[in-house]
């Protein structure tokens, strides 16, 4: 972005009471949340959770049922685009026989700019995408990494203070990704509001500001990952043991001391199994377990304890059962 | 192993279902279409649509006798002329506006058209004025002329007369009775053309075939031969002669009437098939060209590109319109490309007539642009979008007379051709190039192709709501 803007309290993205039934089912049913501006948000949710619908009613690719969505305090018509808002899909939404300076130029065109303002941006994202080298090349060329950056650029070419982005890095490798979000550090810097939609959650975790979970057309969790966790799994940590194999003859659950941590063997093989415990107080509960099982001549190989995560959160809320859609 | 990669593959065909429409479906279509032409086409309807007109110099009994006749045989559908001062222009007019297919001219014969004075009784020359563009109407109506001659010549068109010749060559199968009203002709294609290009003198046929055999009812039978032309025509004389003799009452002066094909259109230009060919072939292509880049905007929606474009300044009219001058840009281009190779190497005529020529090739492919967009929103899929208008564009092709000329099928299903715009692209270029017509006579052509055009891209826009908003 050119110039850093200057933010307000309207929030950038208001989702209100958001509503779509496809047939019998409902894609969205009452979505509320807010994206302020500046900030970074991602969306998370399983297969079908909504939200593609919820992202494409954002767009106007959809018309909603019911509800509303206010843009930087405006409501949105519910038909026509606004220059404020740019969108970034999922697919490569690009042209291969072009080259990246023709991409960034006919989608520049596309949102009305033109003649030195065009240029000006061109230039500035074959500087912001790291292929200025490589502008008079064909996409088609390009590797997937770079035409992922290209798309991210042709979706930002008119400097929109709201960015929808989805899954931007899918199918890219850590090089790519690493990159990609450096990127959108820099519109984040410039002041641009982001709508991140992801399956990763480590992604989530580290990129965004706060984090909204969708389940069945519905947001379940709306926070940052620390009120997340406090809302779904709590403070328990996660303690991971390593057995040797030889050493442990019941299952986990047939101690007794351990039952109380509902134990959950992760990984098992002749050699070594791996325990799992769930406790708020580590250091007061693990080393009389440790005590107990040396007691019982079991082999302790290694000793693992995680912090809950936003995978832990996102699996408490959404349960582990597959959702084929 | 090997079972296994073929059960696959089936599985696989039998899950793309236009795939399997097009293998199994797709040749019955054409099959169908092909065999309509020739079969039905050529034996059922022919003799119905060869539209003629006939203008007698000579007005004696006997011409007047000949043009009876043929009226009363049905064969050919007759117009009159209604300018008696320049009824040779009139009727020009009408072979080069197609409203007719030719005209025959009875005159008095000069000294060079008759072939042996000394045994021709009526000094009678007919000129058949035509069309080449149609190769077969002139040898269908010279067949016809050839065989009332002869007739009127044997029972001098005394109907009554119960006498049942029978004449047959083998090129050449002819059988007529008494009545002179059931003729069973058939001769193919290759034969017509064969006979309009050889036949100069009446009778000839029979000569040209190698062979040719008259049995008369009688007992009279009489070889030709190829080679010796002369001789074939003093015996077809002597046999005449001798039915005069038999007391039948038979004129036998009109076996001699020199007959003479004159081609009204075709002077000092290419072959009137190179430039229907070149239209024909260009319009089809067009229509491949216009799916294959309409399938584009399918590819745009299945990979996200058109949100992004729509979610943009721009609308959808514009994208549709953008694509609709794109795709006739291409058009224009491909069909100019093809002219001009046509003009260089087969000589057709393009400087000349580029004004009309422009006129309809903007005018056909706006329609085929058209065309496109309807398919490409009509089509959920690549796949779909490749079945669909593969079937559509060959059929389009094979009724509107891309692959062959419509005027070798059926008057039915030469209407049924009207109902594709390559029959009016062709006949358009038609008229251009071959009947080289003033652009004003394009009206009808280009009215057509813009309409379907305009209607074509209504459709296509109607369809492209659902890809708005949902």
């Amino acid at each position: 972005m050119s110039n850093s803007r200057i933010l307000d309290d309207t929030p950038a993205l208001s989702i209100q009471d958001l509503r779509k039934r496809f047939g019998k089912t409902n894609a969205l049913d009452g979505v509320v949340f807010k994206l302020h501006q500046g900030e970074r948000l991602g969306l998370l949710g399983p297969n079908g959770a909504g939200k593609t619908t919820l992202v494409r009613c954002i767009a106007r690719r959809i018309r909603a049922d019911q509800g509303d969505i206010v843009l930087l305090g405006e409501p949105m018509a519910p038909t026509g685009t606004s220059p404020s808002l740019g969108i970034v899909p999922q697919e490569l939404a690009i042209y291969e026989d072009l080259s990246a300076y023709q991409n960034l130029y006919f989608f520049g065109r596309f949102h009305g700019l033109r003649g030195r303002e065009l240029k000006h941006r061109i230039h500035w994202a074959l500087e912001w995408t790291g292929l200025k080298d490589r502008s008079s090349q064909l996409v088609r060329h390009f590797s997937g990494g770079m035409k992922r950056r290209i798309n991210l650029a042709c979706g930002v070419m008119h400097s929109p203070r709201v960015l929808l982005l989805d899954e931007p890095t899918v199918g890219v490798d850590p090089q790519s990704r690493e990159r990609i979000y450096v990127m959108i550090d820099s519109l984040s810097e410039e002041g641009c509001s982001i709508l991140l939609t992801t399956h990763h959650m480590e992604e989530a975790e580290w990129q965004c500001d706060r984090l909204v979970i969708m389940d069945r057309g519905r947001v379940v969790a709306d926070g940052t990952i620390d009120e997340l966790i406090d809302q779904s799994v709590g403070p328990s940590r996660s303690v991971r043991l390593r057995i040797d194999g030889h050493s442990l003859r019941h299952h986990p659950r047939e101690f007794g001391f351990l039952r109380k941590w509902e134990p959950e063997i992760v990984f098992r093989s002749d050699e070594e199994q791996v325990v799992e415990l769930r406790m708020n107080d580590v250091a007061q509960y693990l080393p009389a377990i440790l005590e107990q099982l040396s007691a019982q001549s079991v082999i302790v190989r290694d000793i693992e304890v995680q912090p809950p995560s936003l995978h832990d959160v996102f699996l408490a809320l959404t349960g582990k059962h597959l959702r084929d859609v | 192993m090997v079972w296994s990669i073929f059960a696959m593959s089936m599985r696989q065909w039998l899950n793309r279902p236009w795939e399997v429409v097009l293998a199994l479906f797709l040749p019955i279509v054409f099959f169908s279409i092909f065999a309509t032409i020739f079969g039905r086409g050529l034996q059922s309807d022919r003799k119905k649509k060869i539209s003629i007109s006939v203008i007698d110099e000579v007005s004696d009994h006997q011409s007047i006798k000949l043009i009876e006749v043929l009226k009363k045989q049905g064969e050919l559908q007759f117009v009159d002329l209604t300018e008696s001062v320049t009824p040779h222009q009139q009727a020009k007019d009408l072979i080069q506006r197609g409203e007719i297919k030719a005209c025959l001219v009875i005159k008095i014969a000069t000294t060079s058209e008759s072939t042996d004075a000394s045994t021709q009784a009526i000094p009678w020359a007919i000129d058949i004025l035509s069309d080449q563009s149609d190769q077969l109407a002139a040898a269908y109506v010279e067949s016809a002329l050839q065989r009332h001659m002869m007739q009127l010549a044997w029972w001098g068109g005394d109907q009554s007369n119960t006498k049942s010749p029978t004449w047959t060559n083998a090129g050449q199968s002819a059988k007529m009775t008494g009545s002179g009203r059931v003729m069973n002709n058939r001769m193919t294609t290759a034969q017509g053309v064969h006979l309009a290009a050889e036949n100069e003198v009446l009778l000839a046929p029979a000569i040209n075939a190698g062979t040719a055999t008259y049995s008369i009812d009688d007992g009279v039978q009489v070889q030709t031969n190829q080679a010796d032309q002369g001789s074939a025509i003093r015996k077809q004389q002597k046999m005449a002669n001798r039915l005069n003799d038999d007391g039948t009452g038979a004129p036998n002066d009109m076996e001699m009437v020199p007959v003479k094909i004159v081609n009204l259109l075709g002077d000092g230009k290419a072959n009137p098939v190179i430039s229907m060919y070149a239209a024909g072939i260009a319009v089809m292509f067009l229509l491949f060209n216009a799916t294959t880049v309409g399938g584009i905007l399918i590819e745009e929606r299945s990979n996200q590109t058109l949100d992004r474009l729509l979610s943009s300044n721009l609308t959808m009219d514009q994208l549709l319109l953008g694509k609709w001058f794109y795709m006739t840009f291409l058009g224009v281009l491909q069909i100019t490309v093809m002219f001009v190779w046509a003009s260089l190497v087969f000589k057709v005529d393009l400087a000349g007539h580029f004004d009309g020529f422009m006129m309809m090739t903007i005018a056909t492919s706006l329609a085929a642009s058209g065309f496109g967009l309807f398919m490409a929103t009509l089509c959920k899929s690549r796949t779909q979008l490749t079945g669909v208008s593969t079937m559509l564009v060959l059929s389009m092709s094979a009724m509107g007379g891309s692959m062959i000329p419509r005027y070798l099928m059926s008057e039915s299903l030469q209407k049924i051709g009207l109902l594709t715009f390559n029959a009016w692209a062709i006949d358009g270029y038609d008229k251009v190039f071959w009947r080289e017509m003033p652009v004003g006579s394009l009206a009808p052509q280009l009215a057509v192709l813009a309409l379907s055009s305009v209607l074509f891209l209504c459709i296509a826009r109607l369809l492209a709501i659902r890809w708005e908003v949902k």
